[in-house]
């Protein structure tokens, strides 16, 4: 009487047979897992390699959509940086009340210039603020007439750099409109505080293009693992006609699209370094001439591991997206 | 070995390629299948390998119920099978030795085991000197006897051949039913289906004879046709 029982995977038995002799331990189980890991990842790059033409152009569009969210982040971290320079370039100027003396105001100079967010501090008489406004101004002949100078006494500060200039600006000022002997404070802010509206703006815009275009990558991959799953369909269907699992014929694709992720990332990051070099000549003119020490920065080693981590992930997904579609289709009914 | 039970399958488009086959088959039995064509006998085949599932009664194959087994166990079910077929179904872009190692190297021999192997199974099938040559540039005779080396070359203790002789001239034919009877002298399960009634005859094994999906004739079991 025949006993029916559910279908084992009976892998002992099969690597019993499978494996020579002396390799009958458990870990010889890992070394033949790695051994078809190793094969399969190499193999699947030769097959690549073999359709180069139509792999390079795969790879390329890949890497062209990969550059456009990296080349959008490092534009915006470098204006970020840029503007933080920028910013400290705006003195701030007091202006003093006008019963305040020139002596006075060398004593608020003193500990103004003691606070640590100042950097410098300059004390501008109201003979030299005349003077400034009559070369500046154009005003020259009416400034000439005036019986006696309207102007108060001003300190130009000039504040130290730091990296939340916006908020720690708006901090100061507050800070100093508050010192007695102070009619009011006067700093440029309102262009900096567009600017950073607009850096939100852009910073959204790409958050939400990385999303999409994140998505195109997958899309891109996956409709050439399509391909290539076609063309070999002869080959899986008996593959699978002669024993194979899902897995086995799953790999090499998987492996496929390991490498369209790697390849990309590698040319889209020699992509945007060429950009780079391209964009710092014109840059460290405008930062000379600017008289700051700007410099362009790309991607520091951890962002580029991080771009070829998701660059793959995404590959793998597509092949696995295209994979799962596949096999479901070719079940039997 | 084999058993099916009041087997029937039925297609969505209409027809029933097959109604209610009941059979046995012994373990070492050699046995031919025989009937028109359209008579049911590929997808009898068919659903032992599992390429499709029957839509009423069960088959037990070694002591397995396949209507039980999921979708993901299905390779090791044909692992114990040697599959024949008639367009041959091999891969034209492969050399000869791949073709027959391919069973092989889906179970994870080794290099050295699958060389000795695939070698032992082409000489068996008398091609020993044409591994390297692809399939294109071999006769029919010469490429179903390829066909042949990879159902054979991972020893299965079945192998199925539907139509085997189907493309070859009556000399040929003979030669692979010469070759199946050897290898059946060895202990493999035969199931053969062929319309080859002329050959079959000669031979003097049991036949089951299928008309319009049913089991009409079975010598082994003296039915009335």
């Amino acid at each position: 009487m025949e006993t029916t029982k559910p279908i084992r995977p009976e892998y002992f038995d099969k690597k019993r047979h499978a494996l020579s002799r002396n390799k009958r331990r458990i870990g010889s189980w890992f070394i033949s897992y790695f051994h078809i890991h190793a094969q399969t990842l190499v193999s699947s790059l030769g097959r690549l390699n073999r359709s180069r033409f139509s792999s390079l152009m795969t790879i390329v569009v890949i890497a062209v959509t990969l550059t456009l969210p990296s080349g959008f982040y490092l534009l915006v971290e470098n204006v970020k940086q840029l503007t933080g320079i920028l910013a400290t370039q705006h003195y701030v100027s007091l202006y003093l009340k006008q019963s305040v003396t020139h002596e006075t105001g060398k004593k608020m100079l003193n500990e103004l210039i003691a606070k640590p967010e100042v950097k410098s501090a300059k004390l501008i008489s109201k003979e030299e603020g005349l003077r400034e406004f009559r070369n500046y101004s154009g005003f020259d002949d009416a400034l000439a007439n005036l019986e006696h100078n309207p102007l108060p006494v001003v300190i130009r500060i000039e504040p130290v750099e730091t990296n939340n200039k916006i908020s720690e600006l708006r901090r100061l000022v507050l800070e100093l409109e508050r010192i007695e002997g102070v009619e009011f404070v006067q700093i440029d802010l309102e262009w900096l505080e567009r600017l950073n509206s607009i850096i939100d703006l852009v910073w959204r815009s790409i958050f939400v293009l990385s999303v999409f275009l994140g998505m195109a990558v997958i899309f891109i991959v996956g409709n050439t693992i399509r391909l290539e799953l076609e063309s070999r369909k002869e080959e899986i269907v008996v593959a699978q006609l002669v024993g194979a699992t899902n897995s086995f014929v799953r790999r090499p694709f998987l492996y496929s699209g390991f490498w369209y992720g790697t390849l990309s990332s590698i040319l889209s990051l020699i992509f945007i370094h060429l950009i780079m070099s391209l964009l710092d000549g014109p840059i460290s003119q405008i930062s000379f001439r600017y008289n700051s020490h700007f410099e362009i920065h790309g991607f520091s080693l951890n962002e580029c591991f991080f771009l070829i981590q998701v660059s793959v992930f995404l590959g793998i997904a597509g092949a696995w997206l295209v994979l799962g579609g596949y096999l479901r289709h070719l079940r039997p009914k | 070995m084999l058993r099916l039970d009041n087997v029937s399958k039925r297609y969505s488009e209409g027809g029933d390629a097959l109604q209610n086959v009941t059979l046995r088959i012994q373990e070492g039995e050699m046995v031919f299948l025989s009937g028109h064509s359209g008579a049911g006998k590929s997808t009898l085949l068919k659903l032992i390998a599992l390429i499709e599932r029957c839509s009423r009664g069960q088959i037990v194959f070694a002591g397995r119920n396949l209507n039980r087994i999921p979708q993901r166990h299905i390779p090791w079910v044909r692992r114990r099978l040697g599959l024949i077929f008639q367009d041959y179904r091999l891969l034209l872009d492969r050399t000869v030795f791949d073709n027959v190692a391919l069973p092989l190297v889906i179970s994870g021999c080794s290099t050295r085991e699958i060389g000795r192997r695939v070698r032992a199974a082409l000489d068996k099938v008398g091609l020993l000197g044409k591994e390297k040559r692809y399939p294109m540039v071999l006769s029919g005779g010469e490429q179903q006897r390829v066909s042949i080396a990879r159902a054979i070359v991972n020893k299965p203790p079945m192998i199925l051949a539907d139509e085997p002789t189907g493309n070859l001239d009556p000399e040929l034919s003979r030669e692979i039913m010469e070759l199946f009877k050897q290898f059946n002298q060895v202990g493999v399960t035969m199931l053969i289906a062929s319309h080859d009634l002329a050959l079959i005859s000669t031979l003097g094994t049991r036949m089951i004879r299928l008309d319009r999906g049913h089991l009409i004739q079975d010598s082994d079991a003296d039915m009335p046709s």
